[in-house]
């Protein structure tokens, strides 16, 4: 505080100052006094309790800290993510299609067996048919009409 | 059962006499409605859309999901940068020197900043396209993957995913609601939403827009409602179901809105206050008055005071005129709205991370839901046509149209891309949707015959529609989308058409440079307005012409039994 002269003191707390050198006995040059608060300015904020907001050195602008800059950024991580389980998600709704179609294209040959032996069956029953069981796709009520029935082929 | 008498033209008696067409415009225009005589009535709107007025509702559909996607890739975008803390567009990057900021953002702001340059990366004109911007590739894939995903077997998966992507958007909303009332400058936003300005109302522009907005919000002309109602069951109450669509679209704008403007009211009072806050510093600073000694509501008085005591020092100070109408006033509308005016309301609000994820996804979802919407317009017909043979399986089909909607939309990612994306938004949407929608009533309440689609709906729904629904099919509907139409036109050509682009080198920085558009480009925009459109009178050419031919072999065959 000794080598710290204070003049211009204002209603503000806003003061100028110089710092002398007691050894040399003069003021240091303002030039080295910027450059060392420069360098220390974190210091004097933390002693005082303040930030660069509330603690203001004219002609001194404060260095901003550099911004947090994670080697890898956030977003292609949380992206990765999704896309992974899009692309299984797709890869399992493909295979479980191709596994319906296939157990499809295996049952009209089933049916188509189960079809012969009624027929034989009629024959061995000497014309009396068989009653159709209509066996392709579950049971369907030929009383009504079906949908591709109403439907005008286009 | 009742039906709509058939027709066919097929099987007409070779020797009875032709009915024939009064002119050639009937013809035509039948081929919008495309109903005679094929059987069954809840698949008519379906084969009128496979003829003519289908491929056009098609080729709009299709263009609209290219640059639709886009939107989402870039609210995915935001989505994926809303995981962190801070977010990234809350404050600005440092320059090279670490002394302050990067000077485009000084200049701006930081939302601005992140989002013309950390995300579009824009250039300055459209004639500079740039390189395409990789991050945004990215998304722009990843959004059209969950597409994919979701309409991968038509409405199998479409109709498990929509509870969520229905529902969420509205959950959202309600917990924005909420927030957005208890937040303080909440009341005088909305205040000035529900406060009729007179003076407004008596400009007929704004109720051009009204109008156009609310045809656009339903998605009508689209063909999308009509691709999800043809899989209703025929005997559905499609009256009722009209209704309370059109119903729910209204009231979630109401409701969206009230979340909109209390969020806004919040930020223009956030503003309002830093504006005086800078005020104040600069005084406190000139005058040398200690910390906090000027508060908000004594800045008046005390302006007032120091302007009559020392006018010269307060006339050179850079104090701005704040006043909270003008930021109520800076409300914007569509990307801008959600990206730069929410994205900074979120920054003020405690736990903004989470608000942002909440924001993001709940756009990501009603985007996607649309991009249902578009994609089922598109590959239905497709399927039901049989453009592809039987064996192709439908995730095949549904996989090349979604790969080939995001190559072309790769022209999007470029820096240029976001003017062009404009232009998409503008032109080829809304007057080929008004003209669709136009040809579409004019054909079922004209040409189709009211008589006849009235007993169509009376089959369908059990009851006659009522003398209202005749009144507006025939008469309102037609009308007011005339006047809609001439309007848009008068409107496009009372000035050049011109664009408003991001260049900091621009002398008024930040506001934007309008720019007229070069002759190339309003070549396309002419293009892209009448491609769809080209499909009705081409495909009604190509049946004439069809038709012709049968005629003349008919009577060739005639010629031959005679002579023979």
């Amino acid at each position: 505080i000794s080598h710290v002269l204070l003049c211009n003191v204002t209603q503000r707390v806003s003061f100028w100052f110089v710092v002398t050198d007691p050894s040399k006995n003069h003021t240091l040059p303002a030039v080295e006094v910027q450059t060392a608060i420069r360098m220390n300015k974190n210091r004097i904020n933390g002693a005082f309790f303040l930030n660069d907001q509330t603690l203001e050195f004219l002609k001194i602008p404060s260095t901003l800290a550099p911004p947090m800059d994670p080697s890898v950024p956030i977003w292609i991580i949380i992206f990765g993510v999704i896309f992974c389980i899009v692309i299984v998600a797709i890869t399992l709704l493909i295979l479980s299609g191709i596994r319906q179609r296939r157990r499809k294209n295996k049952e009209p040959s089933e049916v188509d067996d189960a079809e012969d032996k009624c027929e034989n069956m009629n024959t061995i029953e000497n014309g009396i048919p068989c009653d159709p069981l209509d066996m392709k796709g579950g049971h369907m009520n030929d009383a009504f009409m079906t949908e591709d029935e109403r439907l005008t082929p286009l | 059962m009742a039906h709509a008498p058939e027709q066919d033209p097929a099987t007409s008696d070779l020797g009875e006499e032709r009915p024939k067409w009064d002119n050639k415009a009937q013809y035509f225009l039948s081929c919008i409605g495309f109903a005679v005589g094929l059987g069954n009535i809840w698949r008519f709107p379906y084969l009128c859309q496979t003829y003519g007025g289908g491929l056009s509702s098609v080729t709009l559909s299709l263009l609209i999901s290219l640059y639709y996607n886009a939107i989402v890739a870039w609210v995915l975008w935001y989505l994926l940068n809303s995981f962190q803390h801070p977010l990234p567009w809350s404050s600005c990057p440092p320059d090279l020197n670490r002394t302050g900021f990067v000077e485009e953002c000084q200049g701006s702001s930081a939302v601005s900043y992140f989002w013309y340059r950390q995300t579009l990366n824009i250039t300055a004109d459209i004639n500079d396209s740039g390189s395409i911007q990789w991050w945004l590739l990215l998304c722009l894939a990843a959004s059209w993957a969950v597409v994919y995903m979701c309409v991968i077997r038509g409405i199998e998966t479409t109709g498990k995913v929509i509870y969520f992507t229905a529902l969420f958007p509205y959950l959202v909303l309600t917990i924005f609601v909420i927030r957005g009332l208890t937040l303080p400058g909440a009341t005088k936003g909305l205040i000035y939403l529900f406060t009729p300005n007179m003076h407004i109302l008596q400009n007929p522009q704004v109720w051009l827009d009204a109008a156009t907005q609310i045809f656009f919000s339903l998605s009508l002309a689209f063909g999308g409602h009509i691709a999800f109602a043809s899989y209703n069951s025929p005997r559905n109450d499609c009256q009722k179901d009209a209704v309370v669509i059109a119903l729910v679209n209204s009231m979630t704008s109401l409701y969206a809105s009230i979340a909109v403007f209390s969020v806004l009211g919040f930020k223009a009072t956030n503003d309002y206050g830093h504006c005086l806050d800078r005020n104040i510093l600069s005084l406190i600073n000139e005058f040398d008055f200690p910390e906090q000694s000027i508060s908000r509501d004594d800045y008046l008085a005390v302006l007032m005071h120091l302007n009559a005591t020392w006018p010269k020092r307060v006339a050179q100070l850079p104090l701005k005129f704040c006043r909270l109408e003008d930021f109520l006033d800076k409300s914007a509308s569509g990307p801008g709205l959600a990206f730069i005016l929410f994205t900074e309301a979120v920054l003020h609000m405690p736990g903004a991370p989470a608000w942002a994820v909440l924001f993001f996804g709940m756009l990501f979802t009603l985007g996607l839901s649309t991009m249902f919407g578009s994609m089922e317009a598109v590959i239905t017909p497709m399927l039901d046509v049989g453009v592809l043979p039987r064996w192709v399986p439908k995730e095949a089909l549904t996989g090349l149209v979604c790969l080939a909607c995001f190559l072309f939309a790769t022209c999007f990612t470029l820096q240029s891309g976001n003017y062009w994306l404009e232009i998409f938004d503008n032109v080829a949407a809304s007057l080929n949707l008004l003209i669709l929608a136009f040809l579409e009533v004019v054909g079922v309440a004209y040409v189709y015959g009211m008589k006849r689609f009235c007993d169509d709906i009376a089959w369908m729904t059990g009851r006659r529609p009522s003398p209202y629904w005749r009144l507006t099919w025939r008469v309102v509907s037609p009308l007011l989308l005339l006047t809609i139409f001439v309007a848009y036109i008068t409107l496009l050509s009372q000035k050049p058409l011109s664009y408003r682009a991001w260049n900091p080198k621009y002398e008024l920085f930040p506001t934007r440079q309008e720019k007229l558009y070069p002759g190339w480009v309003l070549a396309a925009c002419a293009l892209l307005s009448l491609l769809p459109l080209l499909w009705v009178p081409g495909v009604a050419l190509a049946q004439l012409l069809t038709r012709q031919r049968r005629t003349w072999r008919d009577r060739d065959a005639r010629l031959d039994t005679d002579t023979s």
